[in-house]
């Protein structure tokens, strides 16, 4: 027995599919209300949601204050170049008076260890105090041998008295490219 | 008071205390809530924020007048605040998703929020983008910044910036409308 043939051009073409009565008519609105649900962000307001205690920012400065003198008692002090420069003149002036005017014997202290038992602070001190200027130092001392001193003390300074953390902060422009994106 | 004239101050070694009082006075709001933005958490933004400023003051020698004080001083809290976030992570090898849902749980429980439910929203789609995303969306979205202006901060380019910011929405409005 042969299968009869449908050709498809001769099927109604009516939708077997049926929808709720009015579909068509709410559907506009019902795709209206979903696109002004739909959040943008520039809708959303700007205003920060977070918030800081009372006086805090009346009280802030004096915090950051303290904080910087609180690291200048305890932790080492930051020397910068122009500190750096005062006090190696007061390190050489030290040198050369105890150079010139200290009695010399074998039981006597050195004025190498003089110098190493006076604190850096002291130096500076002595040396505001005295009023010596830079240029007068700097022309009695022998240029090779303040640079040799220089090298010395700055590199005494890295070892000894920068933590990691100093040091990042003073290479923060330039490592910062590396971090940020 | 202007850069110029705060600048002048610091250089001043009489004047440096002061000028640098009226800097911290100038700035800190401004660079608290920068902060706070990224880190969420008061206690957090405030040891960042103080740590920021004597940064400020212990590399004050090393400004390039050539540059404007704000944007050294914004990119400085920037990268305080990056490397906070990424200190946090490897300190207790937290994947990403954890830094942000412990952010978000802060946003929760913190005292010192307030603010509408889909500010809230909002907050919490962006703790879930990449930290250094988060920081260009809320330099241009909440900050306002102009491309070039962040640019300087970021030391990225415009184009980069966009590109970003533009992923950021996109991201964040997908968060906040689900389906």
């Amino acid at each position: 027995m042969s299968k009869r043939k449908i050709d498809i051009e001769s099927l109604k073409k009516g939708n077997v599919h049926q929808i709720p009565d009015g579909y068509f008519d709410e559907l506009p609105l019902k795709i209206q209300s979903r696109i002004d649900e739909r959040i943008s962000i520039e809708a959303i307001k700007k205003e920060s949601i977070h918030q800081v205690p009372e006086q805090y920012f009346e009280e802030l400065p004096l915090k950051i204050q303290t904080k910087i003198n609180e690291q200048k008692d305890t932790a080492p002090v930051f020397v910068g170049r122009m500190q750096l420069a005062w006090i190696m003149t007061a390190a050489m002036s030290i040198f050369i008076i105890g150079w010139l005017f200290y009695p010399t014997g074998t039981d006597e202290l050195t004025p190498d260890q003089i110098l190493a038992s006076i604190q850096s602070e002291d130096l500076i001190e002595y040396l505001y105090e005295e009023n010596i200027s830079t240029e007068d130092i700097l022309a009695s001392i022998d240029e090779g041998f303040l640079l040799d001193e220089m090298g010395a003390l700055e590199s005494e300074m890295i070892d000894d008295e920068l933590s990691d953390e100093e040091l990042e902060s003073i290479y923060l422009e330039m490592d910062y490219s590396t971090e940020i994106m | 008071m202007t850069d110029q004239e705060l600048i002048e101050k610091l250089s001043n070694e009489e004047s440096r205390n002061h000028g640098f009082n009226l800097l911290v006075r100038e700035y800190q709001e401004r660079i608290y809530w920068h902060i706070r933005k990224m880190v969420i958490d008061h206690d957090d933004s405030d040891d960042i924020v103080q740590d920021v400023f004597v940064k400020v003051w212990k590399n004050l020698d090393k400004f390039r007048k050539d540059s404007s004080l704000y944007t050294w001083i914004y990119r400085i809290a920037t990268n305080e605040c990056l490397n906070f976030l990424r200190k946090k992570r490897n300190k207790f090898f937290l994947p990403i998703n954890d830094v942000a849902n412990e952010l978000s749980d802060k946003l929760d429980n913190s005292s010192h929020i307030s603010g509408e439910e889909i500010q809230m929203k909002l907050q919490k789609a962006l703790l879930k983008l990449p930290d250094k995303q988060r920081l260009v969306f809320n330099m241009k979205y909440f900050d306002e910044m102009k491309f070039e202006e962040i640019s300087k901060i970021t030391k990225t380019s415009v184009g980069a910036l966009k590109a970003s910011y533009h992923l950021a929405v996109k991201k964040i409005e997908q968060n906040i409308n689900p389906d």
